[in-house]
């Protein structure tokens, strides 16, 4: 059997798959997110070292003596400073102006998958071409392709939406429609019978959430996402920046719908009659936030889907779904 | 029947009067409460004659056989009578006769207007259909000459802003030219040809070869394993997609 590995590239999250020997999946998961630290002197430079070890931190030494903090720790760190925290990918692809935090990406995909044997099957997930910005994702996937071949992987790329289809809906014969609310980027495909029909994706996500409510609160928007990520009810909030949180989660909820309901309209001829009402999945760090798929329900109910909704239902598993996915796509 | 006679009079030349004048037959027809039709008409008069008859015979058995002078003998006034009757009987049949056919031609007359009642009315009926149907007729047309108008209006509307653009439009050949020659935008993607000539797309890695080789990493990332069965889902993938499409 083939040992292949399926690669998330989140633009919060990298999950890396693979088949451990008794054939159950594993999953490693990275914060992708880094913060540098630029000792001012050698003896600076020693204590920070001491200090992250101390802490337990991840961190990377560079070749000009600076640190660079990865994962969660980068956002404690930043947040410490009261700066924020820096990522190798926005809006769920690398950019050329990020270059310098291209190393940082490397290592850490390296640090999740180790390096490959040269013909080992390798997918990876890739946001599907926005329809509210313009922005290049075909650079992205060439450019995360040539990284994975480097380390020895034979890479194939997937969209992310329907990754979570191959995780989801294989009991329904690969048919429905799939969300993944990410950090980045909020990714849609519908698929029938295993055929990716329309895939799409908008640029109002996690981060947005966490930027909206930073300027509206005048803090960090790392405290945000360490807030937010830290668990929150959507329906019963208790502070300011879970009320913050909350009223900007119904913004991207109904900002979605709306674009999802307006591209729809827009491509129906690409879509077949559903005899009957397809599964709705939802998948990504925003769905972890309780009574969100209540509110996915009541926005439902305000928009005209030319696809009739039955089951609404979140992933088994929405961190790991798309790597899932990509695993299982890997085995073929 | 019998009229009872009863003498009450009798007159100084001998004769019993037995009131059987105009006047006591009228009282007579009047007792009996009915109206007298002809028959009885009839009847009555042979009646009278008969009690005349019988009269005149006890006046000759009482005067010898020859009448006086100026009187009728009884021969002669059954004669008469008879004779009267007759002619009041052909009177009477040809009065009938006159007034049927009267009646006959007023029934003509009355079924002929009938005729021409009808005929009228059913013209009437007409032209009421006909003045119904012209005034559904007029409301359509009014309606289709006021749709007209309006887009008589937006016509010339439309012609006014026309003229406008042209006018605009005016000494712009070139850069229409131009445009024409661009591709066409169908929803917003670009529909080339096929058949034309691809840029192709070249990335160029921002990273120096050798870049992030000296990075020391200190990460140490936790393995989570699920309790599941990844083999049967393959399979199953497997059925469902065979292989895996080239670019997804």
């Amino acid at each position: 059997m083939s040992k292949g590995v399926g690669l998330d590239i989140g633009t919060n999250m990298l999950v890396a798959a693979t088949i451990d020997e008794e054939g159950k999946p594993t999953f490693r998961m990275q914060r992708d997110a880094f913060y540098r630290i630029v000792p001012k002197s050698e003896v600076n430079r020693n204590s920070i070292k001491k200090a992250l070890d101390r802490r337990g931190f991840n961190f990377i030494e560079d070749t000009d003596g600076s640190f660079v903090v990865v994962g969660e720790e980068a956002l404690e760190t930043a947040i410490e400073r009261n700066d924020v925290a820096k990522r190798p990918l926005r809006r769920g692809v690398i950019s050329p102006k990020e270059a310098d935090s291209l190393p940082m990406l490397k290592i850490l995909i390296k640090n999740l998958l180790g390096e490959g044997a040269g013909d080992t099957n390798l997918v990876y997930s890739v946001p599907a071409k926005p329809i509210d910005g313009a922005f290049d994702i075909i650079y992205h996937t060439d450019m995360m392709g040539k990284y994975l071949g480097q380390m020895g992987y034979k890479a194939q790329p997937i969209n992310e939406a329907f990754a979570i289809a191959l995780s989801e809906l294989l009991d329904e014969g690969l048919t429905g429609v799939c969300i993944s609310f990410g950090a980045g980027m909020v990714n849609t495909a519908v698929i029938h019978q295993g055929d990716p029909l329309v895939e799409f994706s908008t640029t109002r996500a996690g981060d947005f959430i966490d930027n909206a409510a930073g300027t509206a609160l005048d803090i960090s928007p790392s405290l945000v996402q360490l807030e937010k990520e830290s668990g929150i009810d959507l329906n019963n909030y208790t502070t300011k920046i879970e009320e913050a949180v909350s009223v900007y989660y119904g913004s991207v909820i109904k900002y979605t719908l709306e674009n999802i309901a307006f591209e729809l309209a827009l491509r129906k001829k690409d879509l077949p009659i559903f005899r009957e009402p397809v599964s709705l999945i939802l998948s990504g760090g925003l769905t972890l936030a309780k009574g969100f798929n209540g509110k996915i329900e009541e926005a439902l109910k305000t928009v005209e889907l030319p696809i009739k909704i039955g089951e609404i239902r979140g992933a088994s598993d929405p961190m790991t779904a798309v790597a899932n996915g990509c695993l299982l796509a890997a085995q073929l | 029947m019998t009229i009872p006679y009863k003498k009450q009079f009798v007159k100084s030349d001998g004769r019993k009067l037995n009131r059987s004048g105009p006047r006591d037959m009228q009282s007579r027809v009047d007792v009996s409460g009915g109206s007298t039709t002809d028959v009885e008409l009839v009847k009555l008069l042979t009646d009278q004659i008969s009690e005349l008859k019988a009269e005149v015979l006890a006046m000759r058995s009482r005067s010898g056989d020859a009448p006086p002078a100026g009187f009728f003998s009884p021969e002669q006034v059954d004669e008469e009578i008879r004779k009267a009757v007759q002619q009041a009987v052909a009177e009477a049949a040809i009065s009938l006769k006159a007034g049927n056919g009267q009646n006959s031609n007023m029934a003509e007359l009355v079924k002929e207007y009938k005729t021409q009642i009808v005929g009228l009315q059913e013209g009437n009926d007409n032209l009421s259909r006909l003045h119904n149907g012209m005034t559904k007729e007029s409301t359509a047309l009014k309606e289709k000459i006021n749709a007209l108008e309006v887009e008589i209006r937006d016509a010339t509307e439309l012609k006014k802003q026309i003229a406008v653009l042209e006018q605009e439009l005016a000494g712009k050949n070139d850069v229409i030219e131009i445009l024409k020659s661009r591709p066409a935008i169908y929803d917003g993607e670009v529909i080339t040809d096929p058949d034309r000539p691809q840029m192709e797309q070249v990335f160029v890695d921002p990273l120096e070869e050798d870049s992030g080789k000296g990075l020391k990493s200190s990460i140490n990332i936790e393995t989570v394993t699920k309790d599941e069965e990844v083999l049967g889902r393959v399979d199953k993938l497997r059925g469902l997609l065979g292989k895996l499409p080239k670019k997804i």
